[in-house]
């Protein structure tokens, strides 16, 4: 197991290394000037080239790449951004927070939704309850996140005024978003589950149980959930990612100010700094997330040994 | 019978398909819209660029009937008669906003015209007497009903000298509704206290400002105190010969009690206004019109006509779909193909491109190519084009190094075929199958990722009549309003989940384990 995780973490690195190349040279190979844009368009040449030797901009890709790692990895160091002229890190300590909670709440409603669909849909298969639940979840697969947002906005918040429109603030504010945010990833998961779920109901020892006399709802809580969703959370943690994606366009239909929306008001003004920063952000969660998902279904599932 | 033992490939996909109600349905729409996407320029009402009201003239549209309405006004006189609105000769018009509606008199009959969006009132006024309706322009009603008019009445409109008697009210309001007696009206200004009288401008020019803040509860005037004096309870004492009337008002609407002390009433007066409606319903034509047989979703902030942009916008949405899934299943299959085939170091660095590309969690990917390239509809179908490339390339590698252990590869290789030739005539076919369903699917998700990068922005022109656009536009503009937002949404539904049931159905037919 150990060696495993060993392993596992070394595959990344390099990962993590192109995907840092990459978003370092967000700032090297787009369009504009960092001199000019932090200090203003109308400094001298003298001054231009004095400023930028003492940002380095004069060295080597490569020593300029190893500057920007080293800042990140000791510091915590971003950079500035081109926008407001603050220090990038400190913003995304204070949205952080912001797109955590959204993304974790989603993250209950989908599995709560989700499960329960998936083991209705499965226990009752080929009923109305499953066909019901089937093209309820194909439909929700196809629906956009925003549009969603939008409309469940104009119920909620314009027309019945049970909740604010957008915003941060109280639980409140967090309701909308964070269904928008899940319905996808509930709809992946009641298709999961109620897949899984069928797969061990022809599982013997299930046949067992009930021919023992067992009651249905008994032999599912015990005997068929056990296994069947053991599949089911790594699947759901490598929707965690999905989630992550989906937070940037629901941030910026509910106004909450999180590292999504962040992220596109900084595309939309050019703030390259911060585009960099959110990038490699973004990937590098994603990136641990997986690796905790893969080692936990190590944990979770006994059929599974490392070599 | 040996046809009957193994028909065609193609014929048993072909029945394993048709017996899929579902995906046949969802077939004949994606051909629905598709042929929608190529004549929408024919089929759009309307042209989906311009506001609708400049296009009316040329459609030979009459606009007006839209945005005002007649209203009827009655005149109910003391003896019981009713005069028509013309009869009275001195009728006025007071529109509460003007910013909202004004109205005007025409004949028999009061012409409101709507100028913005919200809700106003209209009082009308013949001498002492005033009635009020509510006007609604777009549906956007404040929800607030006003007073419409005060009906008074005494037991004797003759009277002798130092006789009592106190008057009953009553009063409508604009809703419907009926509060009878002094109790209920009461309770009802209190209850509106806070909210502002309904004034009309304090001087507008036409001396019709008798209106003032202390008559928003209930009051009573007499016209001559010499004749007849009144409390503010309503209680009636004749003090004098001669004839006159009470008048009762509130919140700008009266009414009057004609009275005669000593002697007959003489001649009839008005004492009351009855427009013919209490709420009239407007649409504001400038913008936001709500669905109608003329505009069937409606039109947006600017006026234009929904049901022609979304017709329109098919066009473009398809075109992001398609174009960006070909290119992207292009580049990924060969890849997936090389990958697959060759195996060792080709294989090893497509495979570690492809995790490079999977770093980047769900749109995340699509939207760093997009703040690489800069907005723009082009980068949208190449960002979403990069989005599938790694999804084809494992697929079609997957697929390929199963296909590559059949016979029929190991044969085509020993008899000295080119690498080649094996990969496209026997490899590549057999990851077809798998190509087209996923294809299918990933036309649905590309529209879907096109439309979520063109509502965030990134799509470069915002007033072009793309779905997502659309959505983006609606959401600063139109926030509360349901149909700007409401449709355009409904198209991408519509259109992706044609995709994802027809991918659903084709991964059946195609899927070997499933038997019929």
């Amino acid at each position: 197991m150990f060696s495993f995780i060993v392993r596992r973490v070394a595959g990344m690195i390099p990962l993590l290394i192109v995907v840092s190349i990459i978003s370092f040279l967000f700032v090297h190979l787009t369009p504009g000037d960092p001199i000019r844009v932090l200090y203003g368009t109308e400094i001298s040449p003298a001054a231009y080239e004095m400023l930028k030797q003492k940002e380095g901009l004069n060295d080597p890709l490569y020593v300029q790449y190893g500057r920007y790692i080293k800042k990140i990895v000791t510091q915590g160091d971003f950079g500035i951004s081109y926008r407001t002229k603050s220090n990038v890190s400190e913003e995304i300590v204070r949205r952080l927070c912001y797109t955590l909670v959204l993304t974790l709440a989603s993250m209950l409603w989908a599995v709560v939704i989700g499960l329960a669909v998936g083991i209705i849909s499965a226990t009752k298969r080929n009923t109305i309850w499953d066909r019901l639940g089937m093209v309820t979840t194909i439909t929700a697969l196809s629906i956009p996140e925003f549009w969603f947002g939008l409309m469940l906005m104009q119920i909620f918040a314009v027309q019945l005024g049970w909740l604010p429109t957008s915003g941060s603030g109280g639980l409140e504010h967090l309701i909308l978003p964070s269904l928008t945010l899940g319905l996808g990833v509930a709809a992946i998961v009641a298709r999961f589950t109620r897949s899984s779920v069928l797969d061990v109901l022809r599982e013997d020892y299930v046949r067992t149980a009930r021919a023992k006399g067992q009651r249905g709802w008994v032999i599912v809580m015990t005997h068929v959930l056990r296994s069947a969703l053991i599949p089911v959370v790594t699947m759901t943690g490598l929707q965690f990612g999905i989630l992550l994606g989906g937070a940037v366009v629901v941030e910026q239909v509910f106004a909450w100010p999180g590292l999504g929306s962040y992220l596109i008001d900084s595309i939309l003004t050019r703030d390259y700094p911060v585009i960099q920063a959110l990038i490699l952000l973004f990937s590098v969660q994603f990136l641990v997330v997986n690796l905790l998902v893969d080692v936990s279904y190590g944990l979770l599932n006994p059929q599974i040994r490392y070599e | 019978m040996n046809q009957q033992k193994s028909p065609s490939p193609f014929r048993v996909f072909l029945q394993k398909f048709l017996r899929q109600r579902f995906a046949v349905i969802s077939l004949g729409l994606i051909l629905c819209i598709i042929a929608v996407a190529l004549l929408a320029p024919w089929l759009a009402p309307y042209d989906p660029y311009r506001p609708v009201t400049d296009q009316y003239a040329a459609k030979g549209i009459e606009a007006g009937r839209l945005t005002s309405a007649s209203v009827k006004v009655e005149a109910v006189m003391s003896d019981g008669t009713i005069k028509r609105a013309k009869e009275l000769g001195h009728l006025t018009l007071d529109s509460a906003d003007r910013q909202i509606a004004s109205a005007r008199k025409a004949g028999e009959n009061v012409i409101v015209n709507a100028n913005g969006d919200g809700s106003t009132a209209i009082l009308l006024s013949a001498g002492e007497a005033a009635s009020r309706f509510k006007v609604i322009v777009s549906g956007e009603d404040n929800g607030q009903a006003y007073v419409s008019q005060l009906i008074a009445d005494v037991q004797q409109h003759s009277l002798e000298l130092g006789a009592e008697q106190t008057a009953k009210v009553k009063a409508v309001l604009t809703d419907g509704t009926e509060l009878a007696g002094m109790n209920e009206i009461a309770a009802y200004v209190e209850k509106n206290a806070a909210m502002p009288a309904i004034k009309p401008a304090a001087n507008d020019g036409f001396g019709n400002t008798r209106v003032t803040d202390d008559s928003h509860g209930l009051t009573f005037t007499s016209l001559e105190p010499d004749v007849v004096q009144v409390g503010s309870d309503g209680a009636i004492k004749a003090v004098g010969a001669g004839e006159t009337a009470v008048k009762v008002s509130l919140d700008g609407v009266s009414t009057l009690i004609p009275l005669a002390v000593n002697q007959p009433l003489s001649k009839p007066i008005v004492t009351r206004l009855v427009p013919e409606e209490l709420a009239i319903d407007l649409i504001n034509r400038y913008k936001h019109q709500p669905p109608s047989g003329m505009h069937l979703f409606g039109t947006d902030h600017q006026n234009r006509d929904i049901f022609s942009r979304v017709l329109v916008g098919t066009r473009e949405t398809l075109l992001i779909g398609f174009v960006s899934v070909s290119i992207g299943a292009a580049i990924g299959t060969f890849l997936g193909l090389l990958a697959g085939y060759y195996g060792r170091w080709l294989d090893a660095l497509i495979m570690r491109c492809t995790d490079v590309l999977l770093a980047f969690p769900g749109i995340l990917l699509a939207i760093a190519v997009i703040a690489l390239l800069g907005p723009g509809i082009v980068n949208i179908i190449f960002a979403v084009a990069v989005f599938t490339v790694p999804i084809f390339i494992r697929i079609v590698r997957g697929s390929t190094l199963s296909v590559k252990q059949m016979t029929y590869v190991e044969a085509a290789k020993s008899i000295g075929v080119k690498d080649r030739v094996i990969l496209m005539r026997h490899i590549f076919p057999g990851t077809l199958s798998i190509v087209m369903v996923y294809l299918t699917m990933r036309i649905g998700t590309a529209i879907l990722i096109g439309a979520s990068l063109s509502f965030l922005g990134l799509g470069g022109d915002i007033t072009a009549p793309e779905w997502g656009a659309m959505l983006s536009a609606a959401k600063d503009n139109s926030r509360n309003l349901f149909h700007p937002t409401f449709f355009p949404g409904l198209a991408i539904v519509v259109t992706v989940l044609s995709f994802n049931l027809l991918g659903d159905g084709l991964r059946d037919a195609l899927d070997p384990k499933l038997k019929d």
